[in-house]
């Protein structure tokens, strides 16, 4: 697995915000626990968020591009070849998870 | 005849005499108090007696006169910020080691400012003469960070440690470690 699978997915400075947000919480823990797991908890959704929205909008792109409109086979099979990328990007994500 | 007026004379300046005494150790213990907050309590409970608990707490005085204390330069206090962070970060992964690095990073802080780094519980005592009120907090931490060896501390209890040394690493650093977190 690589270093980190989410760097293909998050822009750079939305990974650098929220490193910093999560070394916030980690440092923040002994001062009030309670409050920073709540933290915690919302920065995984704020995460969980952005994935979604980047990886619909991925989507989108490559649904417009032969949706509608004449396509020719080649040009399928170089959006068959994107969609190949986008596939094995999340399958880096989830695969190696899955066989810990 | 007049045996009984040299005796009453006698009998008058012994009285001003222990007066005097008791006056003065009045206002030593009243002076140590104020000073050494809980920590005279402390060294009164240690000592046999109150006057050994005095001695004691003169001596600390009067060794830490001979020493050379400094404030840490800016950067330097700025690193140790720093560094506290981290271990604030570590103890979420590992508490009982956490807890011994904030220890250590006390002892090294107390060193740079002044006090030398010879016994801890004598280096402690150089560090009450100047920090009496965060005394409690900084022994009572250590004795934490000590059980934990054993496994003997919760987590609750450990993490309350952690922010006792912190009140301590304060002190010395001369900065508060939560200041510049929100930048």
């Amino acid at each position: 697995m690589t270093a980190d699978p989410f760097d293909h997915l998050l822009a750079p400075a939305d990974r650098d915000e929220l490193d910093h947000r999560w070394t916030a919480i980690e440092t923040g823990f002994v001062e009030d626990p309670k409050r920073h797991i709540e933290l915690a908890d919302d920065l995984l959704g704020d995460v969980i968020d952005r994935l979604e929205a980047q990886l619909k909008h991925d989507r989108e792109r490559l649904s417009a591009a032969w949706r509608g409109g004449d396509v020719t086979t080649e040009q399928l099979r170089e959006l068959l070849l994107r969609y190949r990328d986008s596939y094995q990007r999340l399958r880096g994500v989830v695969i190696p998870r899955a066989q810990r | 005849m007049d045996s009984p007026v040299i005796w009453i004379a006698i009998a008058v300046v012994l009285l001003i005499v222990v007066i005097l005494i008791a006056v003065f150790a009045g206002r030593t213990r009243r002076s140590l108090r104020r000073r050494f907050g809980n920590e005279y309590d402390r060294a009164v409970a240690q000592h046999d007696s109150r006057d050994a608990a005095h001695a004691d707490l003169q001596a600390r005085i009067e060794r830490r006169s001979g020493y050379d204390l400094r404030d840490l330069d800016d950067s330097a206090a700025v690193a140790y910020v720093e560094r506290w962070r981290g271990i604030q970060r570590r103890f979420v992964e590992d508490p009982a080691t956490g807890l011994l690095e904030a220890d250590t990073l006390v002892v090294e802080v107390a060193e740079q400012r002044g006090y030398p780094d010879q016994s801890w519980d004598r280096q402690a005592a150089d560090i009450s003469v100047d920090h009496a009120d965060a005394m409690d907090d900084y022994r009572r931490a250590r004795a934490v960070a000590y059980d934990t060896r054993d496994g003997a501390a919760g987590t609750e209890e450990m993490r309350a440690a952690l922010l006792r040394y912190r009140a301590m690493f304060e002190r010395l650093v001369g900065r508060r470690v939560d200041e510049e977190e929100r930048s």
